[in-house]
């Protein structure tokens, strides 16, 4: 284990946060005396105290649980979309890449033509129809965020189908589909992971400049974005509202990319050598 | 008055835990116009010598030594690892000496070429590297390089880019580039380990001529002795780093010293035996007038279909070996792939009675790479006999020692082991599930040649004792004659030529197999200096009408370029050339007996 | 080649036809109509969406629609009563253009340099800090960089202003937050194509022929390593469009963006409809070009496009 952290400080450093962050996330709002929406005018915008550790808004609320709360959002958003992106890109890019010749490039096809058009649209139209809520933040962010796995996976069944070792299962009987599955998808995997560690900070960076804008999340349910959004009004006067989910986003984000950036290197070296 | 002197060169890389040296204190000297070959297996350290002599080993590589001069100058490789100020002066001096007075070519001309430059360009540039030329006098220049090294059409080349030459031409444009300002040595590094055995003899041909016109020095590195008996005059035996034995290229094969040159002189004249054994048993598998095509993968190329195999018919019986010899595009793997089971023919049929298995190239790419070795071996149990756990782990202790494998190992990673015992398990999975008939795709191809005897001899003791029949792939003719009774000849797709491998062997009846005969490497030097017949030019695809042969073939008939030739048996021999046709030798009676028309 | 060609175009004409159809019927599903803000009667809403001929079934409002828009006519906005969108797009879209391209133009260059420097660095310091730098470059939110930049450049030390874009300063801190991440994209991905191809056998071959090496960094790695930067160009546009959003909203920049979402906010249909078909046009356009060139530089590509 040691040894392990030695050799991929980045990835250990990464993981510390994302587990202090999680565990801050679910247990916070659990605990803590105030709600999100609670408001009280009397006491607003306070600086940090012991009662408010990060102080509050413009409305009285507590800064601190509203962050948590907002953190619980941008990590179900995140790992949500990328468990079911990962799926579905998986699936279909393996079916894809297995299959080969015709439904192969009609599937790719298919693909291509969704992922020209810039998903950010996509997600905008869906949440003014469906209305403004996790639901349908992470349909629009799965409607085409699948597509990159899929390529990837695709690409890497396209080469891995060619080698030998897959003809020699053939020829010892094993059946397709557990050549599929044992044999080709996992060769699979490295690349796809990495793919995915990049797709969570995508998710939750779309999530949170979305409800900055004012299109994601609606008040008063807090998210990242609608905080560092409401604290903006507030910057002239009291800069230290925008700071701290400010630093509570940057951290969740870089925490994730530092592990999937240590397992590119990874893999990478694995592949040399 | 030597050209070049090496005293005490020594290479360490500095990475590794433990200090390992690749080349440990070699000193050697090279006359001008001299032809030194530097023979050796992989690790040897021969490569590593080379480059570090022209400064082109990484940073992560030590290198010192005692004296190093090339005619008058003296070489400070010693330079490379000392301070910035050195190494700058080393790389000055170097990059005037590289490619100007010293150059090298080496193994894979595919992958030392820039795939994005065209060829006419990589020379030229080369050219205003070292002279003061125009454009125009750099280009004329490149034409004549070209001309030199025996490609035609040298206009339609120079804008051509490396993917679009075959492996033969782009090692003449590595030559080209290498002699291009003049060098007074020309270093290569297996310069035709990885060509086809008719291209190689070619390119050391070239090479020969080059020396003896242009009186340019060679060091020739290389793990084939045989090929260093066809150019050098002398040659030094290299192991673990050092120079075990030296002399001349006589004294080396007829009296060798060392007990590693005995060796080597030894494996390479072993192959030269035949196959012995006798066929038996009714027929494993016959095919009949099987076809393969492709759909083009490669639209620039512009063609549709390509046929990998067209119409080969041929039977093997039980307990024989039949060998298919053939160079790359001959369509070998392809059939090899076709009898396995692996691919489907577009046409024609294949009758097999009994299990078909294939050992490959390469093993370790026909291991995945997360499996362990037990693990490997009871997969085509598990699918293919009704055993339980236990039974097939007995299976397993019981094979691996058969192939020379300690069953201790059995949990260990294939990417553990070595490239000879990765073969050896690839043999076992093969075997495993008792097959009647295994296909060997090129197994010893990328083996050293004493490792390469050792399979071939486990190879044939499992024969004898199991009753296998062998379907034996090769481009090497050494090794078929060694392990197949009977023997085809492949030439782009088609089988020109079939029969009892010795009588093939003395006596081909087909062109082609004429000239593949000529091109063996015979570890003898005198028979391998005798000047033999060269090809007429290099051609990537078949002519769409007539004998695949035609362009090449030295006997052409008019009708050899309008129609394909019929396939004619006599006896066990068979042959695709309108020679043996009807129509131009002329009817025969019955008892006619057919000999050699070439 | 031809093939090729027919072939990507097919593929965009396609994309963006899918994309009208798409956007007009979500938007059409959005709730509310356009006329509803504020106090407006019933009737007078009734009668305003019947002369703007919404009150028509879909499919009729589907086939007048893409009938307008080959004649090149994309509506009028609801909103501003007078204005076509076109004229609003022929308005904003230079504006959005000058801090995008800046943008680009800074991550191709910038990110060339410091990739090709990390890949060849013998400090590791250097090599490590770029490395920090790329994963907190694609990591850190674009809206955040623009943010802090504006608090600390705009704000407290007053080096740059903060609102609009009316003087060649006003560009510095939009164009800076736009071009952070593809910048840190660039570095990346150089160094690694640029880390591959030193370890390549034809860079041993040119130095075997005497070449220096900065001769070899130039004439032959570059050219091999720079196809994946190429080929990031369309996605880098599109990026960049979706940046605009909100470093618009930000910086208070009437570009594209600013416009994007201030029609959402209104349910200004004819606008959301001719904004989006505008800038999902251009990044298909984008990225057909790039592909082309792509497929025109690199002889291979041309060889195994068998896609």
């Amino acid at each position: 284990m040691k040894i392990w952290c030695q050799q991929h400080k980045l990835a250990a450093a990464g993981l510390t946060g994302l587990i202090i962050l999680t565990a801050a996330a679910i247990i916070v709002p659990l605990c803590s005396n105030y709600s999100y929406s609670a408001q009280d005018v009397q006491i607003k915008n306070l600086p940090s105290s012991f009662a408010h550790l990060f102080g509050t808004d413009k409305f009285g609320r507590d800064i601190f649980v509203r962050v948590w709360y907002g953190t619980r959002i941008s990590l179900m958003i995140g790992i949500g979309s990328a468990f079911i992106n990962g799926i579905i890109g998986i699936l279909y890019g393996g079916t894809a890449g297995f299959i080969g010749g015709r439904a192969d490039m009609l599937l790719m096809r298919i693909a291509d033509v969704i992922s020209s058009i810039p998903s950010l649209l996509y997600i905008i139209l869906i949440t003014m129809v469906l209305g403004a809520n996790v639901g349908s933040l992470l349909l629009g962010i799965c409607i085409a965020g699948w597509i990159s796995t899929a390529r990837i996976v695709r690409g890497e069944m396209l080469r891995l189908k060619e080698m030998e070792y897959v003809m020699a299962a053939n020829l010892s009987g094993v059946p397709k589909w557990i050549i599929f599955f044992k044999h080709l998808l996992p060769g699979t995997l490295g690349p796809v992971i990495v793919n995915i560690t990049v797709l969570i900070p995508q998710a939750i960076f779309t999530e949170a400049f979305l409800s900055f804008v004012g299109i994601g999340i609606e008040a008063p349910m807090a998210s990242l974005g609608t905080l560092i959004q409401d604290a903006r009004s507030q910057m002239q006067l009291y800069p230290s509202q925008m700071v701290y989910p400010i630093f509570i986003l940057c951290l969740l984000v870089v925490s994730i990319s530092f592990v999937g950036a240590d397992l590119e290197r990874a893999a990478k070296s694995q592949r040399r050598g | 008055m030597s050209l070049l002197t090496v005293k005490d060169l020594c290479v360490r890389y500095k990475n590794q835990i433990k200090k390992m040296e690749a080349v440990r204190e070699i000193s050697f000297s090279v006359k001008p116009g001299e032809c030194v070959g530097i023979v050796g297996e992989s690790g040897s350290g021969k490569s590593t010598a080379m480059q570090a002599l022209m400064g082109l080993l990484p940073d992560t590589a030590e290198v010192s030594c005692g004296e190093l001069k090339l005619g008058e100058q003296s070489l400070m490789v010693s330079a490379q690892n000392g301070s910035k100020k050195d190494r700058e002066h080393f790389e000055k001096q170097m990059c005037r000496i590289r490619g100007g007075e010293m150059s090298m070519i080496f193994q894979n001309p595919s992958a030392y070429l820039n795939p994005a430059v065209k060829i006419g360009r990589q020379i030229a540039e080369t050219i205003r590297v070292h002279k003061q030329c125009s454009t125009k006098e750099a280009k004329e220049e490149t034409l004549r390089l070209l001309e030199m090294v025996g490609i035609r059409n040298p206009l339609q080349r120079i804008s051509q880019y490396p993917f679009e030459l075959s492996g033969g031409m782009q090692q003449r444009v590595a030559i080209a580039i290498a002699l291009a300002c003049e060098p007074k040595l020309l270093i290569a590094d297996e310069p035709t380990t990885a060509l086809d055995a008719t291209v190689q003899k070619q390119i050391l041909a070239l090479l020969r001529r080059i020396a003896e016109e242009t009186g340019t020095a060679m060091i020739i590195v290389t793990h084939n002795l045989s090929a260093a008996a066809v150019l050098c005059s002398r040659i030094l035996v290299m192991k673990a780093g050092q120079i075990i034995e030296e002399g001349s290229v006589q004294d080396i094969f007829r009296y060798p010293q060392a007990s590693y040159t005995k060796e080597l002189v030894y494996y390479a004249q072993e192959l030269q035996k035949g196959a012995g054994g006798q066929a038996g048993g009714g027929v494993l598998l016959k095919t009949e007038k099987v076809c393969k095509k492709y759909r083009n993968q490669n639209f620039w190329l512009g063609r549709d279909d390509q046929e990998a195999v067209h119409q080969v018919s041929m039977e093997i019986r039980e307990g024989e070996s039949f060998g298919i010899v053939g160079e790359s595009g001959s369509g070998k793997t392809t059939l090899a792939r076709l009898v396995a089971g692996i691919h489907k023919p577009t046409s024609g049929q294949i009758l097999s009675r009994g299990e078909i298995q294939m050992v490959f190239q390469h093993s370790y790419g026909s291991f995945n790479p997360r499996f362990t070795v037990e693990q490997i071996l009871e997969e085509p149990l598990i699918y293919q006999t009704g055993d339980n756990r236990e039974q097939r782990m007995e299976k397993i202790n019981k094979m691996l020692p058969l192939v020379g494998i300690n069953p201790e190992e059995r949990k260990k990673y294939p990417h553990q082991f070595s490239g000879g015992q990765q073969q050896r398990i690839g043999i076992a999975r093969a075997l495993i599930s008792d097959p009647k008939l295994v296909v060997c795709d090129e197994p010893v191809s990328s083996l050293d040649v004493s490792i390469q005897a050792q399979i071939l001899e486990l190879l044939k003791e499992i024969q004898d004792r199991r009753n296998l029949s062998y379907l034996f792939i090769s481009h090497d003719l050494n090794v078929i004659r060694h392990m197949s009774q009977r023997m085809g000849v492949m030439y782009l797709g088609r089988m020109v030529e079939s029969g009892i491998t010795e009588e093939v062997y003395e006596d081909p009846w087909h062109p082609y197999t004429k000239e593949l005969l000529t091109s063996v490497l015979v570890p003898d030097p005198k028979i391998a200096k005798r000047k033999k017949r060269a090809l007429i030019k290099d051609n990537l695809f078949s002519e769409e009408k007539g004998c695949p042969y035609y362009s090449h073939c030295g006997y052409a008939l008019e009708c050899c370029g309008k129609e394909k030739p019929e396939i004619y048996q006599f006896d066990s021999r068979r042959v695709a050339c309108f020679l043996y046709s009807e129509e131009h030798g002329g009817k025969r009676s019955p008892d006619y007996v057919m000999t050699a028309q070439i | 080649m031809g093939r090729y060609i027919v072939k990507r175009l097919g593929i965009g004409i396609i994309s963006l036809f899918v994309l009208v159809t798409v956007t007009f019927f979500l938007t059409r599903l959005m709730p509310g109509s356009p006329f509803q803000s504020g106090a407006v009667s019933e009737q007078i809403v009734a009668a305003l969406e019947e002369q703007y001929g919404l009150s028509e079934p879909l499919p009729v409002q589907y086939g007048t629609y893409l009938r307008n828009l080959l004649k090149g006519d994309l509506g009028i906005s609801y909103q501003k009563p007078g204005v076509t969108v076109s004229d609003v797009i022929s308005r904003a879209w230079p504006i959005t253009a000058g801090i995008g391209l800046p943008a680009i133009v800074i991550a191709l260059f910038l990110g060339t340099l410091m990739g090709i420097w990390q890949a060849t660095t013998k400090h590791t310091a250097v090599r490590s800090g770029i490395f920090i730098g790329t994963v907190l470059g694609t990591a850190i939110p674009n809206f955040v960089i623009a943010l802090v930049l504006m608090f600390l450049f705009g704000q407290t030390l007053k080096l740059f202003p903060i609102v609009g874009l009316t003087s060649p300063a006003h560009y510095v801190l939009p164009v800076i937050s736009l071009s952070i991440y593809p910048t840190a994209v660039v570095t990346r991905m150089m160094k690694n194509a640029f880390s591959e191809e030193m370890d390549k056998e034809y860079v041993i071959m040119a130095k075997a022929k005497g070449f220096t090496k900065h001769q070899v960094t130039v004439s032959h790695i570059l050219k091999n390593a720079w196809i994946p930067v190429l080929n990031y160009i369309g996605p880098a546009a599109a990026f960049l469009i979706t940046g605009s959003f909100v470093i618009e909203n930000i910086f208070t920049i009437p570009g594209l963006g600013r416009e994007f979402v201030l029609s959402i906010g209104n349910r200004d249909y004819t606008m959301i409809m001719g904004l989006t078909i505008f800038m999902g046009m251009v990044v298909i356009v984008i990225n057909l070009l790039t592909d082309l060139l792509c497929a025109v530089i690199s002889p291979q590509i041309r060889r195994s496009s068998r896609i």
